[in-house]
């Protein structure tokens, strides 16, 4: 972040480049939305609430582990893992430190938050307490759910060569089918996108909640839980991330 | 385990993957297993400066990565500081200084002064003691010179220095130095084993280094460990090792005019361009230097003579053309394989 502030032409055009970034975004998913009136029941309002969550998630956890995802691999290759572990401060705090830049942040976060007020706005939608504690567990447990993806596939680095194909796959591709009601979606991608690798409990499933478009028992529990599995997920890409190291420190490689 | 560093039998395996053609690698993919260390003991005692020599692929990073607690051993034991290094990494790592010569652990885009300060908080140092060791690190490295300009702009002799003084900065008690003056001006090389002498002299640091360069050891290192395929070879007080496997004389002449060509029997001749210069290293047993002299003498007018002690690069050179292990030479052969 310090490096940034020293060059302020680079911190001001990061901050620039994200906001239009995710305006863009924004409005063109809106524009299209609108076109199409709604989705197997998602208006365009809906499904803002939907892209908010996931944004929200995204941005924050790619700030503090895009580092791990894309880079763990390099910093294997080159022997500069080593200087991390010679440091008495955690791995993956070391590269969180080295990813946080905050005009990466900015953008993105106010962008998110106008579009969803004004969804918010257009379906009067009320505000409760429970909504207001659930809704903010619901975007943490987002951030821990994204951010134990990418430490899950920067792991990968310890047992294969190059995955970053592999990470890009999930955080772009895969994660894009989350931007829309997974109710369209053959039920294979459905339950992959629930119970193999959670993506759909980042937005879907708080969205369902806040939304009131709750139809199932398993959506209800899911939802309900969806804030603990992003605990549990993030504890357990921890435990991923160490057993790596593990394997770097018996091999060294 | 006694010792500020003991390691008993320590061995360490790699699994690396065996080579084959395209579709056999990807269907059967054999694995053959690298000895990187080999039953290597040895005991280092608080306040050594011990030298780690060895030619490329020896062992020597590798054992330093197990005394940093960055490899576990496959076998045998190592203690660091009175605990295992992998196990209390953490702990052992705000007592230890590591500078790796071939990569950079400053901060790339910041200013060497952010990458200190950083680093103070990193290690928790007390800001008195921060001080204290930066006016230290100021005093022998020339750091403030460089405090302003990023670490991308320094150049290798300045960032040698700069890393140098930043694994003092928290004033370690071992200090673990991977090729420290690779690639480096002499005049930075020289600030920075003078320095790494004082923090061992006037500070009690104790001093693990591994280089290719046998003129850092013979500046610094009251020990040499020479190491060769992961195992030991020889392990000793730098004098005695030179005693044990130097023996022959440097012998520097210096000629009013220049000789283009000169050979004698029981002496390797090497003359610098020009030819004014020339060096010998004399084989006692065949050749005398009183004989040397008058060869050299019916050939050219000799302005001066300058007898030197050979230096240990030049016996370590020897050891690796004799070979280690089973092709020593037999002159080599004797001291480490009883």
């Amino acid at each position: 972040m310090r490096s940034r502030r020293i060059c302020r032409f680079t911190f001001y055009a990061g901050i620039f480049a994200n906001f239009y970034s995710y305006f863009v975004t924004y409005a063109l998913f809106w524009v299209i939305a609108t076109r199409f009136g709604n989705i197997d029941g998602w208006g365009v309002e809906d499904m803002t609430v939907l892209l908010g969550f996931n944004a929200l998630a995204y941005s924050v956890s790619g700030v503090l582990f895009s580092y791990a995802a894309y880079q763990l691999d390099n910093e294997i290759v080159s022997g500069n893992l080593d200087s991390y572990l010679v440091r008495p401060m955690g791995i993956l705090q070391q590269m969180a430190c080295r990813s946080f830049v905050v005009d990466a942040l900015i953008g993105p976060i106010f962008v998110t938050v106008v579009f969803m007020v004004v969804a918010f706005e257009r379906i009067s939608y009320q505000i409760t307490a429970f909504n207001f504690i659930y809704l903010a567990a619901a975007v943490t447990s987002g951030i821990l759910i994204q951010s134990g993806a990418m430490i899950i596939l920067g792991s990968l680095s310890f047992w294969s060569v190059h995955p970053q194909k592999i990470a890009s796959v999930v955080l772009t591709e895969m994660r894009a089918l989350t931007n829309l009601p997974l109710s369209i979606f053959p039920d294979f991608v459905r339950r992959g996108l629930t119970y193999a690798l959670p993506l759909a409990l980042v937005n879907y499933y708080p969205s369902l909640m806040i939304m009131r478009k709750v139809e199932t028992n398993e959506e209800f529990v899911i939802g309900l839980l969806s804030p603990l599995a992003g605990v549990c997920f993030f504890i357990f890409s921890i435990y991923v991330f160490s057993a790596g190291l593990r394997r770097y420190s018996s091999s060294g490689a | 385990m006694g010792g500020f560093i003991q390691a008993e039998a320590l061995s360490l395996d790699y699994v690396a993957t065996k080579g084959g053609g395209f579709f056999k690698s990807l269907f059967l993919g054999g694995h053959e297993t690298i000895h990187a260390i080999k039953d290597v003991s040895f005991s280092i005692e608080e306040g050594e400066v011990v030298g780690l020599v060895g030619p490329n692929g020896a062992g020597k990073s590798t054992l330093l990565k197990v005394l940093l607690g960055i490899l576990a051993p496959t076998s045998g034991e190592v203690s660091v500081m009175g605990g295992d290094p992998f196990k209390q990494r953490r702990d052992n790592s705000y007592k230890t200084g590591v500078v790796f010569g071939h990569r950079s652990q400053l901060w790339w885009d910041l200013p060497v002064s952010d990458s200190f300060n950083l680093l103070k908080k990193i290690y928790k140092v007390p800001e008195g003691v921060y001080r204290q060791n930066l006016s230290y690190a100021e005093e022998h490295l020339g750091i403030y010179a460089l405090w302003d300009v990023p670490v991308r702009h320094l150049t290798p002799g300045q960032r040698a220095l700069a890393e140098t003084g930043a694994a003092s900065v928290h004033g370690p008690r071992l200090l673990i130095l991977d090729e420290p003056a690779s690639g480096i001006d002499i005049s930075a090389r020289r600030r920075i084993m003078e320095f790494v002498k004082r923090l061992n002299r006037e500070r009690d640091a104790t001093v693990v280094m591994a280089t290719h360069y046998m003129n850092d050891t013979d500046e610094l290192c009251g020990r040499v460990i020479l190491i060769d395929h992961g195992s030991i070879v020889a392990d000793m007080p730098l004098g005695a090792f030179r005693q044990r496997y130097g023996g022959r004389r440097a012998i520097k002449v210096d000629l009013n005019a220049p000789m283009v060509e000169f050979s004698i029997e029981g002496a390797a001749a090497s003359p610098e361009p020009g030819g004014l210069t020339w060096r010998f290293r004399l084989d006692p047993g065949r050749i005398t230097m009183g004989r040397l002299i008058d060869a050299i003498s019916e050939r050219a007018e000799i302005a001066r003579v300058t007898v030197e002690d050979e230096r240990t690069e030049d016996i370590v050179h020897e050891i690796y053309l004799s070979g280690l292990g089973d092709n020593l030479a037999p002159e080599y052969a004797e001291p480490w394989m009883e």
